[in-house]
């Protein structure tokens, strides 16, 4: 019994088996077991265990030291042979490396890119523990997703829920010009923020408290670089800030600048306290100006659940009795702050949000391109085969087995791809300013990135390196000596179906982007020229703040127009492009009130924008009544409210809350795209009433505009005394919601161009190789009287056949991705048959000039030499 | 004239000795004896190897045996070669320490 458990351990005999000559080690397992034995019967288990594990070293040692040996030896010959290889066939390398290198560099741009995007919002310490609270639910049959909050939320969170650390609201201040000494700038970046607010997110006071920093009314924290701005290198704290020319608020504190990927953006914070101080009837107010964003720092991240929990109740208790009136109900929801930044699509965002879509889109075209690349990689490797089959069969013939080949070319691919890294640094440093312009991302490359960066590029070597040679190493090491070493090898039937299957899906791949280059393209030029129901050209707006203007209207109004050049001028609350304020209204015959979007205008508004009324007048100086009484309506609200005559009836506007105003409808205006081209077409006030109007619209005579704006700017010195003539374009403004399409066109056509650049690298090396292994046969044949175009067809036939299948392919799935894309817009292109043929032919035509350079070269070389050696 | 190394030299004379028990654990124990120093049974099998190529041994395989975990064990025996290898270096031996007298130390 104790025969059975006395055995030298298990691994030991493995070791040795595995390590030893065959012919020595069952002898020797034989010697060491019975020695165990004996040592183990003498002095114990243990002890010959130690014993036996010693033998083993020397095993090892040799073992170790042998393969060491043997395989230094071995990778200098494979060094060897990899770079003669890439010596030898400089072209092929040439091809080789710069489009592995053009793959990586674009995919180490994306990567930097998704990198940045993903990072948003988690530079804050616990950024997993901070929410928004947002407002979803049902208003009035209609689906209502806000970022936004009532102003009173945030102290009531603060105060009856203790898993609540930190609640903070921040609300923008409308654009406002900020001076000191001499020094005025108009600001559009200023918030008001609580307390709490540098507490709740990782904003790091430079100098300043952060407990009192934002307690006082006007009391404002800079940025550094704003600091700077106004007082150079002297300290702002305890310095004062006019604002609009009238109130003075304290710097009490600076902030380091604002990370770029953070969604709250911002350059001044003046303190919440200012606004209530401005406007007493906010601080208590849940129903009336819900424009604040409210954020919640707390405790643990899986108290969210319990949490959101508790809030019905609250919005039952604070808002149950308005929402009733509505038919709404709204909840309160918990927001995780680093969903804001890609998947958060409410209404009243802080700023432009990214999209997750577009995430996915960029990695998509990484992967996409990165493919391409290595197909080439693989094709003219396969292609290429004939030419190693020798070195393969001597190889096997000497005793290499299939395993150490394999090994071979995945290293060999690796080494290649490792220098195609290098190259691709040197692409990504000189496209790296124009990466920056197109996407906007400042990139700084310090110890914290290098720390991921470094991993990340060897891990992209070694994933190309292996894509990129699985193929080819497979196919390489199965070559059967005899066959080669008999006598010459093709490439055979299997590799040339797999080369066409690659060429083919290359250009799949890139008359996919083509294709998806254009819709873009087409989209953008659609949203630009469509009717949108205003004229947008020719309008400049100016900001006002300046209370004297409203009470001087008409003045002002008749000293801008003495402007030669000026046509009409309007004062409105907000011109297209600007988005719109919103109001609960109770139209006529419906007993339950609305969420209308609304504007404020004076009577020269539709003039000046060149919008149409349908029906109805437009409002009237001469009518002293329109003032007070008269709105206007767009043919949407008539349809939403079923109106057959809408012109006389009463639309009644919430002052506040159960307070209403009526207002007598005295004309319908054609529809007009008042945000978004994303977006449909909504109801929409313009209410003739003289108040809260920021802008004035002007009008200008297609005519130098750059004449007009230095008069308008002298002008606004006597109407304006010491403010700012700050000005914009409608159309530029309008426009700019096009920006995001417009730099995912940029990126995509450039992306398409370089994938369309690599495959055609990969066709240009298949080409050169067809033509060199047919030069005999196209020799014989021009002896024989063949044409150079007919050679030339002999040798591009085929390709144009690849590339025509691809097209075939590439346009349904081509079809089928744009449309997903195009949904997302309320008003979009109808796809043209002609992108998708003219994407195809586009490819074709590449691919034909690339195949025939070397056709062309093939067929008019002089057959005497190509025949000669014979 | 070509000399063995000296671990060849001590395993051929242990195989000598051991006559008919010569195989890789006796040797050892044989080598162990004389010079004291406790030797790595692997490091035997290497210069065993290579007396076997040069053909001065020659292996005789045995009746596999339980205490050896069901394995032969390989008995070594000296060939001519080996013979007249081991005449040789006793000869040399014999005669670099002719007329030197007992050492004390």
């Amino acid at each position: 019994m104790k025969f059975r458990t006395v055995r030298p351990p298990r691994l030991g005999e493995r070791i040795i088996s595995r390590l030893v000559d065959p012919l020595v080690h069952d002898q020797a397992l034989g010697d060491l077991e019975e020695q165990f034995r004996w040592l183990a019967a003498r002095k114990g288990l243990s002890i010959s265990r130690l014993w036996y594990g010693l033998q083993i070293l020397p095993v090892l040692k040799s073992f170790i030291l042998d393969s060491a040996y043997w395989g230094g030896a071995m990778f200098k010959n494979y060094l060897k042979t990899a770079l003669r290889n890439l010596r030898k066939q400089k072209g092929y390398s040439f091809l080789n490396i710069s489009g592995l290198a053009l793959g990586m560099a674009c995919s180490i741009l994306i990567i930097f890119y998704i990198h940045h995007e993903l990072s948003y919002d988690r530079f804050h310490a616990g950024a997993d523990r901070i929410y928004r609270v947002t407002m979803q639910g049902m208003l009035n049959g209609e689906p209502l997703n806000v970022a936004v909050a009532p102003t009173p939320l945030a102290p009531s969170l603060m105060s009856g829920y203790p898993e609540i650390v930190g609640a903070a609201r921040i609300r923008k201040r409308d654009t406002t010009s900020v001076a000191f000494a001499d020094k005025e700038f108009i600001e559009t970046g200023i918030v008001y923020a609580d307390p709490a607010f540098l507490e709740v997110f990782t904003f790091p006071l430079i100098r300043g408290d952060v407990k009192t920093a934002l307690e006082r009314p006007y009391t404002v924290v800079l940025t550094e670089r704003t600091a700077r701005k106004y007082f150079g290198r002297d300290d702002p704290l305890g310095k004062f800030l006019k604002f609009n020319n009238r109130a003075d608020f304290a710097v009490t504190g600076v902030i380091k600048d604002i990370p770029q990927n953070s969604h709250l953006k911002f350059d001044m914070v003046c303190s919440m306290e200012t606004s209530f101080v401005m406007d007493p009837g906010l601080r208590e107010n849940w129903f009336s100006d819900i424009s604040g964003h409210t954020y919640v720092r707390l405790g643990r991240p899986e108290q969210k659940k319990p949490l959101e929990a508790k809030l019905p109740a609250l919005m039952e208790e604070k808002m149950g009795r308005a929402l009733k009136a509505f038919k709404g109900s709204v909840q309160f929801h918990l927001q995780p702050l680093a969903d804001i930044h890609l998947r958060s699509k409410l209404q009243w965002e802080y700023g432009a949000n990214g999209d997750i879509l577009y995430i996915y889109i960029f990695a998509a075209i990484a992967v996409v391109i990165l493919t391409i690349a290595c197909m080439n990689f693989m094709n003219l490797a396969t292609a290429r085969s004939a030419r190693r089959a020798r070195e393969v069969g001597m190889r096997k013939v000497v005793g290499a087995c299939r395993r150490d080949l394999i090994w071979q070319f995945l290293g060999e691919s690796t080494s290649t791809s490792l220098l195609a890294l290098m190259v691709a640094l040197v692409f990504v440093k000189l496209a790296l300013p124009l990466f920056q312009s197109i996407s906007g991302i400042e990139l700084t490359i310090g110890a914290g990135e290098l720390a991921w960066l470094i991993p990340a590029f060897f891990g992209l070597v070694l994933v190309v390196g292996f894509a990129a040679g699985s193929y080819p190493a497979v196919y390489l090491s199965a070559i059967r000596p005899v066959k080669v070493l008999k006598g010459g090898v093709e490439a055979g039937p299997e590799s040339a179906r797999f080369r066409r299957i690659l060429v083919v899906g290359q250009f799949v791949l890139s008359i996919a982007m083509i294709i998806g280059t254009r819709v873009i393209a087409d989209q953008i030029r659609y949203m630009k020229s469509k009717d949108i129901g205003f004229q947008k050209d020719q309008v400049l707006a100016i900001r006002t703040s300046d209370d004297k203007i409203l009470q001087t209207l008409d003045q002002v109004k008749a000293r801008l127009k003495e402007v030669p050049g000026v046509l009409e001028v309007s004062a409105t609350s907000r011109v297209p492009g600007q988005g719109q304020s919103t109001n609960a209204v109770i139209p006529e015959g419906s007993g339950t009130g609305t969420i209308y979007r609304y504007i404020n205008a004076d009577a020269d508004y539709l003039r000046t924008m060149g919008m149409t009324v349908v029906k109805g007048r437009d409002f009237s100086k001469d009518i002293l009544s329109d003032a007070h009484d008269a709105i206007l309506i767009n043919e949407t609200t008539v349809r939403k409210l079923g109106w057959d005559d809408p012109v006389g009836k009463t639309i009644k506007i919430a002052l506040s809350f159960n307070k209403y105003q009526p207002k007598t409808v005295v004309g319908v205006v054609k529809d007009f795209n008042f945000t978004s081209l994303r977006n449909s077409i909504e109801p929409l006030l313009i209410n003739n009433e003289l108040r809260e109007l920021e802008v004035l619209a002007v009008k200008l005579k297609a005519a130098d505009a750059g004449q007009v704006i230095t008069e308008l700017k002298k002008a606004w010195k006597t109407i304006s005394p010491g403010k700012l003539f700050d000005y914009f374009f409608v159309d530029e403004l309008f426009d700019a919601q096009f920006r995001s399409e417009e730099r995912l066109n940029r990126i995509f056509s450039s992306f398409s161009l370089l994938a369309i650049a690599i495959a055609c690298l990969g066709l240009f090396g298949l080409a050169s190789f067809l033509a060199e292994k047919m030069k005999k046969e196209i020799g014989i044949r021009r002896v024989l009287g063949a044409s150079i175009g007919q050679v030339v067809g002999l040798l591009s036939r085929e390709f144009l056949l690849l590339v025509g299948l691809a097209a075939l392919i590439a346009w349904p799935v081509a079809y089928f991705a744009t449309n997903v894309w195009l949904r997302g817009f309320a008003y979009r292109t109808s796809l043209h048959p002609w992108t998708f043929i003219g994407s195809g032919l586009g490819a074709l035509a590449i691919a034909l000039l690339t195949v025939s350079v070397q056709a062309v070269r093939a067929a008019s070389a002089n057959p005497v030499d190509s025949l000669k050696n014979e | 004239m070509k000399l063995l190394s000296r671990i060849d030299e001590l395993i051929l004379i242990s195989i000598w000795k051991l006559g008919r028990e010569a195989y890789g654990m006796a040797i050892r124990e044989e080598i162990i004896k004389a010079t004291g120093v406790n030797w790595l049974l692997g490091a035997i099998y290497g210069p065993l190897g290579r007396l076997h190529r040069q053909k001065l041994v020659a292996t005789i395989k045995g009746e596999p045996t339980p205490e050896r975990g069901g394995r032969a064990k390989v008995y070594y025996e000296l060939t001519t070669a080996g013979l007249k290898e081991l005449k040789k270096i006793q000869a040399v031996n014999s005669a670099i320490w002719e007329g030197t007298e007992k050492i004390h130390a």
